[in-house]
């Protein structure tokens, strides 16, 4: 009877240390296991809220390319073309925090299209942007707060980024945390004081104009002058432009109002929240500093010595010195001068859009003029066009005027 | 019967066939062979041990270099281009710390932002292979090991950053300090250059 009883017994020990063992290596492996997986969830949480940051501020970069080419009207009205109002909570938001935290991208609509990136009525971002890395970002546009919220006056819009990043490791016990999101917004300004409204505008003090012939043109078209005038730095300007005059060129100067087609606008602008920085000397300081670094990354030709313009062309173009428009070669968009010497045109040289002349310099905050120099002759031409002017406008960079990033505690 | 048998005998215990006991000699030779099999082993141990820490260090301190960029964006990117209609860069760099300043302007700048003073002040540096951070007014706690350096420059737009990752302590049996640079550059988005000024008024 020992034999068995002895079996038993060394089974039972050995059971026992198997069992010991088996819960020893399984606590040693969950263990592991668990200290594995709260690292990997740690890193996949910051690795997505990067993820969701960077989306966000292409977001961004995208509204900044956008803004230039759309009308912002429509824009804050949608392409339904009515403004849904305030009532909402987080209105200005491409969608509200919570939602974006459960979001499934693929089954996401917008409850409605106001701001919404769009052009001519279409939207350009229906379900947001799709990432290739599996993240989107929802972009929404609205007015700043000193304006109504369906119209803009001032150029100034603000633009929240949303960028939503899934958690490629998601649990149970998290269900409502299905992805990381980051709110950018940012305020940025379509610059308008060179949205020309007439053929030629000059601005200075004084001038010098010689009118060759009777067959150039100045032409306003049917809704604005031909020529406007900004005093800065003097008021003898449209007196020296009168002088020049003779009563053969009066129907070759036309446009709205009687021929020839002239409007003195200094107070109007003075008092237009978009042509009141034309009147500062901080403007013209800082867009004469900035001019070389930003010219030929953003698409607008400049000509600081002048010169004569080769062929033909079109967007932005600005000058200084002695700037020549022969032959038949055409600008197309908004030409500005800044003076350091003046412009002609001369055969059949053409500007379709508008003509800034202006020969400015700043001392401190006070602007001086300087005097201004234009000789047409020939057939040469300059013709207002608003649509080219619109095109020309979109070389022009949104000034951007803020930027912060937005938590749910804050007010949204 | 020799003496020996009959005293096994005596006790009642009989040595079948095959199951002689071990005799002295080849008990201390088994001893020497167990001796020398175990410091073999030891030193095995020893070897496979010390790569091991070494690798892990190693590893440790890639780790922390490839976790830098992923945090230092975090702050960086997140506090420090929140300007609003100024031209100060609100990044301060002095003695080796890098101050990041956010919401300059406060509750002017965003009204709809509740932000009653200035949102944020981050500083960050690097103190005895440690990156620490600090919030406001509060003090140093690390954030990153195995940071043993790093050199901040400012170019134009562009902030980079110089990371000096290293082993800590030193590798065992290793002459080399363990070293590697990481090199950073983050754009500062919000510093862009305009080319037309904010609006006055």
């Amino acid at each position: 009877m020992d034999e068995p009883r002895k079996s038993a017994s060394e089974a039972g020990l050995a059971l026992l240390a198997a069992l010991l063992t088996t819960a020893l290596v399984a606590t040693l492996v969950w263990t592991l296991s668990v200290q594995n997986l709260t690292q990997w969830r740690l890193l996949q949480g910051v690795e997505a809220r990067l993820y969701s940051m960077v989306l966000a501020q292409n977001g961004i970069e995208f509204a900044r390319g956008l803004l230039p080419l759309v009308d912002v009207d429509e824009l804050l009205s949608g392409p339904d073309g009515s403004f849904s109002g305030t009532d909402l909570p987080e209105w200005r938001n491409p969608l509200p925090f919570s939602s974006a935290r459960r979001l499934d991208p693929e089954s996401w609509t917008p409850d409605r299209d106001d701001g919404l990136p769009a052009r001519s009525r279409d939207q350009l971002l229906p379900n947001g942007y799709p990432d290739p890395g599996g993240g989107r970002f929802y972009l929404r546009f609205s007015n700043n707060p000193e304006e109504p919220a369906h119209q803009d006056r001032d150029g100034v819009v603000l633009v929240r980024s949303m960028g939503v990043a899934p958690l490629k490791l998601r649990s149970p016990f998290l269900a409502s945390t299905r992805n990381s999101v980051t709110l950018i917004e940012s305020r940025l300004l379509q610059e308008t004081a060179f949205r020309l409204r007439s053929a030629l505008t000059l601005a200075g003090g004084s001038g010098d104009f010689q009118w060759t012939g009777t067959q150039f043109l100045l032409d306003g078209g049917h809704r604005e002058p031909a020529v406007r005038f900004l005093s800065l730095g003097g008021d003898g300007l449209q007196n020296d432009f009168l002088h020049t005059l003779d009563p053969a060129h009066a129907d070759r100067i036309r446009g709205a109002g009687p021929e020839p087609s002239l409007l003195d606008s200094t107070v109007a602008y003075r008092e237009d929240p978009r042509y009141r920085s034309l009147f500062q000397a901080a403007f013209w300081r800082h867009f004469q500093e900035q001019l070389p670094n930003l010219s030929s990354a953003s698409g607008i030709v400049h000509l600081p010595e002048g010169g004569l313009l080769p062929a033909a062309a079109s967007g932005v173009l600005v000058a200084r010195g002695d700037l020549v428009l022969q032959g038949d070669v055409q600008f197309r968009g908004i030409l500005l001068h800044l003076g350091g010497g003046g412009v002609t045109l001369r055969d059949r040289a053409q500007i379709v859009g508008g003509l800034w002349l202006s020969n400015l310099s700043v001392d401190g905050e006070t602007i001086r003029g300087g005097p201004l120099r234009l000789h047409l002759s020939d057939l040469a031409r300059v013709r207002y066009d608003a649509d080219a002017i619109r095109s020309g406008l979109r070389n022009f960079p949104p000034t951007q005027l803020g930027w912060r990033l937005l938590f749910p505690e804050m007010k949204l | 019967m020799s003496p020996i048998d009959s005293l096994a005998g005596s006790r009642g215990v009989e040595a079948k066939e095959g199951e002689r006991g071990f005799s002295l000699v080849e008990s201390l030779l088994a001893t020497a062979a167990s001796a020398l099999l175990f410091s073999l082993f030891l030193g095995v141990f020893d070897q496979v041990q010390t790569t091991v820490t070494n690798l892990t260090r190693l590893m440790e301190r890639d780790r922390n270099l490839i976790l830098a960029p992923v945090l230092l964006g975090g702050w960086i990117l997140g506090t420090g281009n929140r300007e609003w209609d100024r031209d100060g860069d609100g990044i301060l760099i002095q003695s080796g710390i890098l101050q990041l300043e956010s919401d300059l302007d406060g509750k002017d700048g965003f009204p709809d932002g509740r932000v009653e003073g200035n949102f944020e002040i981050l500083s960050l540096r690097c103190r005895t292979d440690h990156l620490q951070l600090k919030s406001g007014a509060g003090s140093f706690h690390s954030v990153l090991k195995q940071i043993r350096q790093w050199e901040i420059l400012m170019e134009g737009r562009l902030l980079n950053l110089r990371l000096t990752g290293a082993v800590s302590p030193n590798l065992m049996h290793w002459k080399g300090d363990g070293e590697t640079v990481e090199t950073i550059h983050y754009t500062l988005r919000n510093y862009r250059p305009n080319l037309f000024p904010p609006r006055d008024g």
